[in-house]
């Protein structure tokens, strides 16, 4: 293995290794592939509106319709793939008396949901949100409507989700967290400084110490700890290369997936021990790899645990094929 | 925003210890079919491991949260060389945050206090419960209690972190002509080689290194040393430590520091020590038996899919289950490997794979500069239902302990470390 080594090192694993380095200790990164995070745009038209979208692992996207001097101003706003998003739709969101805040609610043939997980573009079509905060069922006062607001979707649109466990609408009602009212003030939490009417300020209280932005994802996991829009670190590259949308059944990998104890996930090494990812899609010298070492060696050790098969169909998916 | 209640669900579930999947509050629309939701206990080797593969092939066809007590793991393997100044426990520490934010997994800080079978939910002890359609239990071990022994006096330090601290700071006041006793489990126990280690190093540093004249000796349960006799054999030796096996430890002393022990049922004989080092006998963690998932001391599995033979969509990987494989963190992200796509499988309506290997590797310091291995490889066999060493394999194990083993260590432990928390 060790030419091939080399030359993987060389292009790959360097920047890896810093990447672990720098992470000291702790996380670190071991998916090596640059990853190009798919997007898929969201878009539609609505009257004068702030769009934002609470995502999983605490992200946060927001965006403004534009004013094209009709009622139906568009808007466009990028979801990297894969994500969980509500979407939040707010017109008037300059003057909190008239403000009208409206959670989304998604509806797709018979079924319904609160959450997109996109799997390509979506065009939202004119979603006829309401401007007049006299006209909403607003118990509280708070300017969030109390149901969500419904948009039907195109019926293959195949983008409604439903978590089981959901960080960002902890209660499950479709309003997320943020526009939650919890201590029923007419201040939904995240603009409300003392959320539960404890008497202790949220930055003060050890019920909110570790979520600064109230979005129910806790600052440790929390992508976007200050809901600013821009994620806080980007040396822990999200898995989101490919997708991964369904479970298949694929030859080789379960067995190719015991290598990575010593050689790193999908092959992928970050230490000096070897990388056994093929990436120019020969199999053949992973296999003459594990031939060749003896028995006094751990890899030969490991090797003679394999039949010839197994040895071929693990081979084959670290190459890729 | 609730009309009916002051309280938003995530108070309720507070209040009440109502389960996540809870739909009264759901809507009157029929809501998308909601995704499977595994719930994993335990973020240790096994844990972790699993939890990241589920994510990683089953993307986000299905939900993960990981319930942990702590949000920094300390790693027991290498720990040993905590103990000789090799490594700090902070150098062996793990943040979850990677698995929280690569892979969409939903991480909790608590500690699961029961689990409902009937209902497939678990509480935590903050009053949250989680509702699971899968529940997989990966707790590691827990220590059967021996007369006496107090851990924060004679500490064992075989689960990672202050306890290792706390054994390093009273091996550093070991002086001239000072006695350290440790005491070894019976088998099975946690990484069979891990206390001839310990030995090894403690030796090889208070008289090599501090170049003290200490006496180390070692009362083992068991009636010889249970894997690489020959290279724990020849170091203990080299160290004069003196080994006594069949050592039954039947109560401690903390405040004094002695051991009592008996050989083969015969008279108690007492030792006393300047530090004590008593790792007492294992059983799975104690989620197991709240669970009542257990058999004796360890929980039964089908190791096609690590679901308990007692209990359905319960799952059990890792120090906690019950196969002849030995208690270590590499087979354990090894089971969790075959777990994870079981439980895919299985979600999906697919049999389990039918013939799962899972492989062992334990590099054992035996000084500051030299390391011995012993790895193995486990089948599948069907005519007996258990995973067993490959047949005709006959393992081999490094020859002798060497300076490029110890070495390889790091190259093999970074790679286990980052497969299992990057
Ligand atoms: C000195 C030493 C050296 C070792 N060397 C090696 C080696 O070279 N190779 C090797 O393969 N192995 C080695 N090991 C063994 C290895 O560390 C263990 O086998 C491994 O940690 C077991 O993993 P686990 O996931 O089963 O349990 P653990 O790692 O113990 O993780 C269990 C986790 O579950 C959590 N938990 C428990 N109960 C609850 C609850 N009710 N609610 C929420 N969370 C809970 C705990 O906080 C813990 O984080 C060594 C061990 C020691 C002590």
């Amino acid at each position: 293995m060790k030419t091939r080594i080399h030359s993987l090192k060389g292009s790959v694993l360097v920047p890896v290794m810093a990447a672990l380095l720098s992470a000291c200790g702790g996380g670190g990164d071991s998916t090596t592939s640059s990853t190009s995070t798919t997007s898929y745009t969201l878009s539609g038209t609505v009257p004068g509106t702030v769009i934002e979208l609470f995502c999983t692992g605490g992200l946060y996207y927001r965006t403004n319709s534009t004013d094209n001097g009709t009622s139906e101003h568009p808007f466009s706003i990028q979801v990297p793939s894969g994500l969980d998003c509500h979407v939040v739709m707010t017109t008037n969101e300059d003057d909190t008396a008239t403000r009208v805040i409206s959670p989304i609610r998604f509806i797709e043939g018979t079924t319904s949901g609160d959450v997109l997980n996109l799997k390509g573009d979506l065009a939202l079509g004119f979603v006829a949100l309401e401007m007049d905060p006299s006209k909403i069922i607003d118990s509280n006062g708070d300017g969030v409507i109390d149901e969500p607001f419904e948009v039907t979707l195109p019926d293959d649109a195949e983008a409604v989700a439903d978590p089981s466990y959901d960080a960002l609408d902890s209660d499950g009602d479709g309003i997320p967290n943020v526009y939650e009212d919890d201590d029923n003030d007419g201040y939904f939490n995240s603009e409300d400084d003392d959320d539960d009417n404890d008497g202790y300020p949220d930055d003060q209280d050890e019920d909110h110490a570790n979520d600064q932005d109230e979005d129910g994802v806790e600052d440790d996991y929390d992508r976007d700890v200050d809901n600013d829009g821009y994620e806080d670190d980007t040396t822990t590259t999200p898995d989101t290369t490919t997708p991964v949308t369904e479970y298949t059944v694929q030859k080789g990998r379960l067995l190719a997936s015991q290598c990575a104890q010593c050689h790193g996930t999908d092959g992928y090494s970050t230490t000096s021990w070897d990388s056994i990812r093929e990436e120019s899609g020969d199999s053949s010298e992973i296999i003459e790899e594990m031939n060749e070492y003896s028995t006094a060696h751990i890899m030969g050790a490991q090797a003679i645990g394999y039949t010839d098969e197994e040895r071929q169909a693990l081979a084959e998916w670290l190459s890729g094929n | 925003m609730n009309k009916q209640t002051q309280f938003s669900r995530r108070h309720l579930l507070k209040l009440l210890g109502l389960g996540v999947g809870f739909s009264a509050l759901k809507h009157t629309t029929a809501f998308a079919a909601e995704r499977p939701h595994v719930v994993v206990v335990g973020g240790g080797f096994s844990g972790a491991t699993l939890s990241k593969y589920l994510k990683k092939w089953g993307g986000s066809s299905v939900d993960v949260t990981l319930v942990e007590i702590n949000s920094t793991y300390v790693s027991p393997i290498l720990s040993n060389l905590v103990l000789n100044g090799q490594k700090s426990v902070s150098d062996l520490s793990f943040s979850y945050q990677t698995l929280g934010q690569k892979y969409n997994i939903n991480i909790v800080h608590d500690r699961v206090t029961a689990v409902d079978k009937t209902t497939q939910t678990v509480s935590l002890a903050g009053g949250q419960s989680l509702v699971y359609d899968r529940l997989v239990l990966a707790p590691g071990i827990d220590f059967i209690e021996i007369a006496g022994l107090d851990y924060d006096k004679v500490p064992h330090a075989w689960k990672a972190g202050a306890q290792t601290d706390l054994l390093k700071s009273q091996i550093e006041a070991i002086g001239d002509g000072g006695h350290f006793v440790m005491t070894i489990p019976k088998a099975p126990y946690r990484c069979p080689p891990g206390p001839y280690e310990r030995a090894c190093v403690v030796a090889d540093y208070l008289l090599n290194a501090k170049g003290l004249n200490v006496q180390v000796t070692v009362l083992d349960q068991n009636s010889a040393i249970t894997v690489e006799a020959d290279t724990f054999g020849q170091k203990f030796s080299e160290y004069g430590i003196s080994y006594i096996p069949n050592a039954e430890v039947v109560a401690v002393d903390s405040d004094q520091k002695i051991v009592s022990y008996q050989i083969d049922g015969a008279t108690t004989q007492n030792l006393q020590a300047d530090v004590l080092n008593v790792i007492p006998n294992q059983r799975a963690g104690e989620l197991v038996f709240l669970a009542g998932v257990n058999q004796g001391n360890w929980a039964p599995v089908n190791p096609l899919s690590y679901e308990s033979t007692v209990a359905s969509n319960i799952h059990i990987i890792g120090d906690a289950q019950g196969t002849a494989m030995p208690k270590a963190g590499h087979i354990g992200n090894s089971e969790a490997k075959v777990c994870a796509d079981a439980i895919l499988r299985s979600l999906n309506g697919i049999a389990p794979d039918p013939a799962p290997k899972t492989n062992s590797a334990c590099y054992s310091p035996v000084s500051r500069t030299e390391a011995s291995w012993l790895t193995a490889v486990y089948e599948y066999r069907s005519d007996k239902g258990q995973m067993l060493l490959v047949s005709g394999a006959n393992y081999p194990k490094s020859s002798a302990p060497s300076t490029r083993n110890y070495q390889d260590m790091f190259n093999w432990s970074g790679n286990l470390f980052s497969d299992t928390f990057a």
